[in-house]
């Protein structure tokens, strides 16, 4: 009885903390570099704000009017959400991607996993302070992001949107950098690795998609032109759902659609029109790449711990 | 029962074999030595008893459980020490092992008096609230010593704790490991030079090749050591023979055949001094073996021993 009250009380009292994360915590806030970083961040933000703010101005004529404000809104939101986009997926690999080689590296690993600490802790207590950090600075954002919604031409389903898109792409390059840093053994190599494959996803991955389409396009066009309907309906319907798909692998080309898609005031789902000839149907449903690219990326980041932790568990061999 | 026990235990990297059906026994409560020169596998039989490396073939167990299977309960039994470690370096000595101590489940409001009792046993109490990274290396392998025995454990794995230490840091890791063994725990330390550990050791285990070539107590292993020669006996004739004779002999402990380029000889380790051995040529000529030659050498067992033992005889 008394055991079970002081085992309540030391739970309270934080004594069955991760002593991990308590560690990784006090260390990330301790120096000056998650200070910097945090600063850095919001300067260039600020700036950035700024700059679009006078060259809209300068060229918008007259100024002042509610549309221009409105505008003036979208293009703050839009800008801030992309450097974030970008800030979100090259800092927070490299936060990680140390995590579990860098204590090899440190030559503390075998002195960590001769405790009792069981490697799920271990992990978490890497993962945990740096979605935290993260989270500070998407926070610490809020409020330029707040000045587009205050200016109008923002609405709050998109401010939702945005914020539950960059968790999840918070979440999946940690653990994107965890699972590097428990494949290879430097840190360098690691740190690499997770960028090359976030350069890969946001600008390879579009820039690739834009490629296949220019290349694609003409054949398809023509071929609609000459009204000849060597596509047929359900080609159209897979093809169109391949691109949807496509499109909702990278943070860039999603955030992108979802906002053409949010033009048009559809959420969740949109109608595709489909223009083959002699279809039964004339449209067809497709979720909104958000959607798609929350559910694939949040299933990949759980694979990717549930991978980092079984690997750290294991002896070497 | 054996309070660590190897059975067989092999280790491969690729063509390397590092350990080679190492069988080894250590007695609760003793000082085991283990000793063998650079790249014998000592490193490698104590990772993998520690639960960080898995064996390509053979078990291990220590305190009953398996290094295998359970390698939650072996954790909870061992300390252990690497050959290289490293230190966190924004960590003063106290939340060094407040740390290490929390990675042990050890609760929060024990903690601090432990850290203090571990800082006491180590004599580092007085670098309570240095930074660690400031320590000397003596001092940082006390440090990590006492990191290792935050949830006092049986077993204590200490992998050259000597090494590179000066000799008055070896005094005092010396006394350490006394006290701990006065404490009941059981110590299974390596080293590559004998002379570095002899005199804490119980008992040593001698390892070359990924294989224990000897075993057993100080005493014996000093008086095997003292008395121990090997000779090599070449005949013109009758090697069978006398092999078979030297076989049967009191003081010959242990005879094999050895083939070199163009002869065939016996090589046959003998208990005893010169004396025996003079005896043990008289009686083989006076039993009629034709002996061309008769020399001792220092053979593959003695020359580890040699090599290792600079040091106990003086
Ligand atoms: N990670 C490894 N990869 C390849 N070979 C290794 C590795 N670790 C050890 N070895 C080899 O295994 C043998 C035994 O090494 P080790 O156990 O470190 O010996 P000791 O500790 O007695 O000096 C050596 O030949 C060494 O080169
Ligand atoms: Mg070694």
């Amino acid at each position: 009885m008394e055991d079970a009250l002081q085992t309540k009380s030391r739970r309270l009292l934080g004594g069955n903390l991760n002593p991990v994360l308590v560690k990784e915590l006090r260390g990330r806030m301790r120096g000056a570099r998650a200070f910097t970083v945090l600063t850095v961040h919001l300067l260039l933000l600020s700036c950035f704000t700024l700059f679009i703010y006078y060259a809209h101005t300068e060229s918008t004529d007259p100024p002042g009017t509610w549309t221009a404000m409105s505008e003036l809104g979208k293009i703050i939101f839009a800008s801030v959400v992309l450097i974030e986009i970008f800030a979100v997926t090259f800092v927070t690999p490299a936060f990680t991607a140390g995590a579990i080689c860098g204590e090899r590296e440190r030559q503390t690993y075998a002195l960590l996993r001769t405790t009792l600490l069981p490697a799920r802790k271990l992990v978490y207590g890497k993962l945990l302070p740096t979605l935290t950090y993260m989270s500070l600075l998407i926070l610490a954002a809020l409020p330029l992001k707040g000045l587009a919604f205050v200016m109008g031409g923002v609405t709050v389903e998109e401010f939702i949107l945005v914020l539950v898109f960059l968790a999840v792409t918070t979440l999946f390059f940690a653990t994107l950098g965890l699972f590097f840093s428990s494949l290879v053994r430097t840190t360098r190599a690691s740190t690499v690795l997770s960028n090359v494959t976030a350069l890969l996803l946001t600008v390879g991955l579009p820039v690739l998609m834009l490629i296949l389409v220019a290349l694609t396009a003409p054949n398809v066009t023509s071929s609609w032109l000459t009204d000849d309907s060597s596509l047929s309906w359900r080609s159209e319907v897979i093809l169109a759902c391949l691109v949807v798909f496509v499109a909702s692998l990278s943070p860039l080309s999603t955030a992108v659609a979802t906002k053409l898609i949010l033009e048009d005031n559809a959420i969740f789902y949109f109608w595709y029109e489909l223009t083959a000839s002699s279809t039964p149907i004339q449209r067809i449903p497709l979720p909104s790449p958000w959607i798609i690219y929350v559910v694939l990326w949040t299933a990949t980041a759980f694979i990717l711990l549930a991978i980092t932790i079984a690997r750290v568990r294991r002896p070497e061999r | 029962m054996a309070i660590i026990e190897t059975r067989g235990l092999t280790k491969k990297y690729g063509r390397i074999t590092a350990l080679n059906e190492l069988n080894l026994t250590v007695e609760e409560g003793t000082v085991f030595g283990f000793v063998g020169p650079n790249g014998a596998g000592k490193t490698t039989t104590m990772r993998i008893l520690a639960t960080l490396l898995l064996p390509t073939a053979g078990e291990a167990w220590v305190a009953g459980y398996s290094v295998l299977t359970q390698r939650r309960e072996v954790r909870r039994v061992i300390g252990y020490m690497p050959d290289f470690f490293g230190v966190y370096e924004d960590m003063k000595v106290w939340e060094y092992l407040d740390f290490f101590a929390a990675c042990y489940d050890i609760p929060a409001e024990t903690r601090r008096r432990l850290t203090d009792e571990l800082l006491e046993l180590v004599d580092l109490s007085h670098r309570r609230d240095d930074y660690v990274d400031t320590l000397s290396r003596g001092m940082k392998q006390r440090l990590c010593l006492a990191r290792a025995l935050a949830h006092d454990p049986q077993v204590l794995i200490l992998d050259e704790p000597a090494a590179g230490l000066d000799p008055r840091a070896r005094i005092e890791m010396r006394e350490l490991l006394r006290e701990l063994q006065a404490m009941g725990k059981t110590i299974f330390v390596s080293s590559h030079i004998l002379a570095e550990i002899e005199e804490v050791c119980t008992h040593i285990g001698i390892i070359e090749a990924g294989q224990l070539v000897a075993a057993g107590t100080m005493a014996d292993m000093r008086q095997r050591l003292r008395t121990q020669r090997v000779v090599r006996v070449q005949l013109t004739s009758q090697l069978e023979e006398a092999h078979a004779w030297l076989t049967t002999h009191p003081a010959v402990l242990q005879v094999e055949l050895v083939s070199d380029n163009s002869s065939t000889s016996l090589r046959a380790a003998v208990a005893g001094d010169d004396d025996s051995l003079v005896r043990l040529l008289r009686e083989l000529v006076g039993a009629g073996f034709p002996v061309l030659a008769f020399s001792e050498e220092t053979g593959k067992l003695e020359d580890v021993f040699l090599r290792l033992t600079e040091g106990i005889v003086s």
